[in-house]
């Protein structure tokens, strides 16, 4: 574990440079406004996210249901590669993955365009947006105890050179959203591209190994789009989880009654049907008598 | 019959063998049945609307139907009281109004069941009650001691009946062939002799102490269908104790007014005398007593303490909304009972008739009471709901099926007392023939 | 990927993808391999796939790598819930002002009957002269569910991550569950709910709670099929003032989405409360006591 923690990881990732935008108007269709991004989350997928949205009673909300396509490098002399179509949710959110059948094309070039296209329906006009997309990196160091170096490189012609002035978030990865590793916001990369920040989450709980995961990331960046970046750090402690399966419990499934209960109503059960069929078994034998005096007669 | 029956005896047997109803008894059936009938017309609305239908909403989840269930039940206990707890301490009195009772107890404990039925959401899927039955329900609790006091009480009725249903075939020609055939699968067997009497003494013997803890146990589960539960009104620990007596009330009132139905209608003065009125009468008065006591300790301790929670309930119950009728039923179902009983002439027939009914009517508002009063007073305030959220005003179809279920425990015991006799003949000779002995 | 309300096939092909795109370049020994290193070598075996156009594509096995999400959650695992998980709910009263953001986006999401809420806006006070204040209640998810405890046929569970959930498949509607609840939270389908045919015809599940269905309880769920997504509920979302804060007590952390913080020390900064916690219900919701608010209590009276 030790040995990764040292070891200097180096990420190249690839951003969206300024994000394209389409307004379309006519009388009787609502406007679309489709805004198209690139992310790429710790090398791991690489999406194309288009995000559409409408005015209504002169505010922006959400379009859904509206089927957007995606294409690679649509104008390049090859003619681009075909990425997949899908249908907007109700956040106008779609996200089309960078399938394998992609890779050549995607690998080809270091510079690239997305375009996401959406066909004429009856509420809304065809619409035609593009993004390009710009070579980075992050490398992340975390070989001093507890402390979180961060450099933005960007690749410039034929070289990767630093870029400051970006702001960064240093959090730790949880479920729903990342908790910053301090009280401080945000970090500002200097001259050399980089932050440094200090981990001061004390007991904060982590996997059975103790190990929780950092973050770097920005949202919405005019110039950068999104970007984030993980790693994996035993900085964490290991906690007692809470919930888990319900035992024998008043609040329990069927097959989980308290024994006290289950005592105690089977007791009654029994006693009292023991009777009734105590009581039937007289009212039985009562026949069986009668039965017998009937045929002797 | 192997003992020699006297001219007496068969006096006693061709007065009280059912009879044919006339045509009062025609109307009457024909007025229940017309009652059912619109009741199901209702319950057929009520499936194919859902419970909108009601007037219950989601603040007064519960409304008619669960009064009725627990007015049903409590109804029901008075088997165990007339049966069980009047014979075991050796009575001897009681004999001619067990079997009244019993059947009162046995219909009510049937629409008890259903009661519970026509009150859920989805009957169609009732049988999840039994493949996924949950122990720690109170709900299964109440489904186990239905069906088990349903047993009891069938027993209970049928034991002491093997010997009448014998005098019924004695007489075959009297009867219609549909009833023989019936007779002769209940009873055929029986033949009086000294061995099956053992038998059945002994079952009687184990039967009326069986029934006792299985009694207790249907009512106690249903004062936890309530206690079990936080509300305000509902959370006690002595609620038992109160649901007992107002059951023993309650179910002595409708005896009661069963009695001098029959006596009236099949001329039985001669076996329901006056003094079972004023023995009755003195133990109406008694449980009135009982009940007046356990109200006291229901309303008033917690009325002394006026907790937050529980404030505005017992403010809209005893001196705001629901106080007119809350006070009616109180004085209705006790204290006016207990005035009239304590004279000698208020245990006459006539006024314990009317005292009968006013304790039934009194007992059944008590009922109810139990149930809007407090679901109408959550601990968050009703807020941002329908207008029609915040009371509860039972519709017409919930009242046509209540009536149903009522008309239904009248229909049952109506055909009983045609299909068998509704004082038991066997029972009575016995006891003359003791008498005689001694 | 994210579509909502698309049939079950869409559904499944945008998983796929979803899969293929995770395959672009991952090995797992080395996450922080740096991108553009290309995809890892082919393994030789080929899988067949269906693609986003709904045509089968071949792929190499070694371009596959299980994805967090799963397909489709049966019933028993609905049941279960997601192993190691503890959710709450934090609602911070001093920034609530009744927007009813949360119970409209909750109403819409849900398909609720028309006038049904599951999500409701209390105007409360608990004293003469103490200060009013709008508490949004939720389904508390109790740890010791007395609503739970009294459903006769299971069709309302206590799940291991924390959360209650209604089977309305199997509720017979005895209402039992919603006189238990001193929280009133639970609703009951008084009648057939006014929703999409389509979606009357979807099979239910207990995640979505859709669609409710006739003579059954129903009520706040969490929104627990948002959450296998990693996504926060729809009031958390909807809440332009970040009233909500949601996460995993395991991970001690809460988010409205905007903020994030401790959970532990969110309580203990904000001397965060339970309602009505000496019924002995323990809440799996926690509520931040009014002061220091962003707005007055007069604020909100508009929006009634």
């Amino acid at each position: 574990m030790k040995k990764i923690i040292n070891k200097i990881n180096f990420a190249a990732l690839l951003l969206l440079a300024g994000t394209g935008s389409v307004l379309a108007q006519e009388a009787k269709k609502s406007p679309l406004s489709v805004s198209v991004g690139y992310h790429l989350v710790n090398n791991q997928a690489q999406f194309v996210v288009a995000t559409l949205k409408t005015k209504v009673e002169r505010r922006f909300m959400p379009a859904e249901d509206v089927e957007v396509k995606f294409y690679l490098d649509k104008d390049s002399a090859s003619g681009g590669v075909f990425l997949g179509k899908g249908k907007s949710n109700t956040r106008g959110r779609v996200s089309m993955a960078i399938a394998p059948t992609a890779q050549n094309a995607w690998k080809a070039s270091a510079d690239h365009k997305i375009v996401a296209m959406t066909a004429k329906t009856d509420k809304y006009n065809e619409t035609s947006t593009e993004g390009s997309v710009i070579k980075t990196r992050v490398t992340l160091d975390t070989a001093e105890e507890k402390g979180v170096k961060m450099t933005f490189e960007e690749w410039k012609g034929d070289k990767w050179s630093p870029v400051p002035g970006v702001e960064f978030k240093l959090g730790i990865k949880r479920l729903l959203s990342d908790l910053n590793i301090s009280e401080t916001e945000t970090y500002v990369t200097d001259s050399l591209g980089q932050v440094a920040g200090t981990f001061k989450r004390e007991k904060l709980p982590g996997d059975e190994h103790s190990n929780i995961v950092l973050v770097a990331k920005f949202d919405d960046n005019d110039t950068w789009g999104s970007l984030r970046f993980e790693k994996t750090v035993p900085w964490g402690v290991v906690t007692k989880k809470e919930g888990g399966a319900i035992g024998r419990e008043l609040w329990g499934g069927r097959f989980h009654s308290p024994w006290w209960l289950i005592a105690f109503t089977y007791s009654i059960i029994i006693g009292v049907w023991g009777t009734v069929f105590y009581l039937i078994y007289m009212i039985l034998k009562i026949r069986t008598i009668g039965k017998s005096i009937s045929k002797k007669k | 019959m192997e003992q020699k029956l006297s001219a007496a005896d068969e006096k006693i047997i061709s007065d009280l063998l059912p009879k044919k109803f006339n045509r009062q008894g025609y109307v009457w059936i024909g007025i229940l049945l017309a009652i059912c009938a619109v009741g199901v017309f209702a319950y057929y609305r009520q499936i194919r609307y859902g419970l909108v239908v009601t007037g219950l909403r989601d603040y007064a989840l519960w409304g008619l139907y669960i009064s009725n269930f627990v007015y049903f039940v409590a109804v029901s206990l008075v088997g165990s009281l007339i049966a069980a707890v009047l014979r075991l301490s050796g009575v001897k009195w009681a004999t001619p109004i067990t079997r009244i009772s019993e059947i009162i107890a046995f219909a009510a404990i049937v629409f008890a069941g259903i009661s519970i039925m026509l009150d859920m959401g989805r009957p169609d899927r009732f049988y999840n009650l039994f493949i996924y039955g949950r122990l720690q329900s109170p709900i299964i609790w109440d489904v186990l001691v239905i069906v088990t006091y349903l047993c009891f009480s069938f027993i209970l009725i049928y034991i002491p009946l093997l010997p009448d249903i014998r005098l019924m075939l004695n007489h075959p020609e009297k009867n219609p062939k549909f009833l023989n055939k019936i007779y002769s699968f209940f009873g055929e067997f029986w033949h009086g002799t000294e061995e099956q009497k053992a038998i059945r003494n002994k079952a009687v013997g184990v039967l009326t102490i069986g029934i006792v803890p299985a009694a207790f146990c249907i009512i106690s589960v249903d004062a936890w269908l309530f206690a079990t539960t936080y509300r305000p009104g509902w959370d006690a620990t002595s609620s038992e104790a109160y649901f007992i007596s107002g059951a023993f009330l309650v179910g002595c009132g409708s005896v009661v007014v069963a009695m001098y139905v029959f006596r009236k209608y099949y001329g039985l003065e001669k076996y329901l005398t006056d003094s079972h009125f004023d023995k009755m009468g003195k133990i109406l008065a008694l449980l009135a007593v009982l009940y007046v006591y356990f109200n006291i300790t229901e309303y008033m301790i917690p009325f002394f303490k006026l907790k937050n929670s529980e404030e505005a309930y017992l403010n809209s119950l005893l001196l705001g909304h629901f106080a007119p009728v809350f006070w009616f039923a109180i004085l209705i179902g006790m204290i006016i009972p207990i005035c009239i009983l304590v004279f000698k002439k208020g245990r006459t027939p006539l006024p314990m008739f009317i005292t009968g009914i006013m304790v039934v009517i009194g007992a059944w508002i008590k009922r109810y009471l139990i149930v809007p009063p407090t679901l109408l007073h959550p601990f968050l305030p009703m807020h941002n709901v329908p207008k029609n959220y915040t009371t509860y005003v039972p519709t017409w179809e919930e009242w046509a099926i209540s009536m149903a279920t009522i008309a239904g425990t009248l229909l049952i015991v109506t055909l009983f007392t045609r299909i068998f006799p509704i004082i038991p003949i066997n029972e009575l000779i016995e006891e003359r023939h003791e008498k005689d002995n001694q | 990927m994210e579509t909502n309300n698309t049939s079950r096939k869409e559904f499944l092909t945008s998983l796929v993808a979803s899969g293929l795109a995770l395959a672009g370049c991952s090995t797992k020994k080395n996450p922080f391999q740096p991108a553009g290193a290309g995809a890892p070598a082919a393994s030789g075996e080929k899988v067949k796939l269906l693609s986003v156009d709904g045509d089968i594509i071949e792929v190499d096995r070694a371009y596959l790598k299980p994805i967090p999400e799963m397909p489709f959650v049966s019933n028993l695992e609905e049941r279960k819930g997601i192993p190691g998980k503890k959710f709450v709910m934090v609602i911070d009263l001093a920034r609530c002002k009744n927007l009813k953001k949360c119970e409209i986006v909750c109403n819409k999401m849900h398909h609720l009957h028309s006038g049904v809420s599951w999500l409701k806006i209390y105007p409360m006070q608990a004293g003469e002269h103490t200060a009013p204040y709008w508490q949004p209640t939720t389904c508390m998810h109790c740890d010791h569910p007395p609503c739970v405890k009294v459903c006769p046929v299971d069709a309302t569970f206590k799940r291991q991550d924390g959360i209650v959930l209604i089977d309305a498949n199997r509720c017979v509607g005895c209402r039992f569950c919603m006189a238990a609840c001193p929280y009133s939270i639970r609703v009951f389908n008084w009648e057939n709910p006014d929703i999409p045919e389509e979606l009357c015809e979807q099979e239910y599940s207990c995640e979505t709670s859709i669609p409710q269905k006739k003579g059954t309880v129903g009520k706040c769920d969490f929104c627990p099929d948002l959450i296998r997504k990693s996504e926060l509920p729809h009031c958390v979302t909807a809440c332009p003032n970040g009233t909500f804060y949601f996460g995993d007590l395991n991970e001690d952390v809460v988010t409205n989405g905007a903020e994030t913080f401790r959970f532990s020390d969110l309580i203990r900064d904000k001397a965060g409360y339970q309602l009505m916690e000496d019924l002995g219900t323990h809440p799996s919701v926690y509520f931040l006591p009014p002061v220091n608010r962003n707005f007055s209590f007069e604020n909100g009276l508009e929006n009634e």
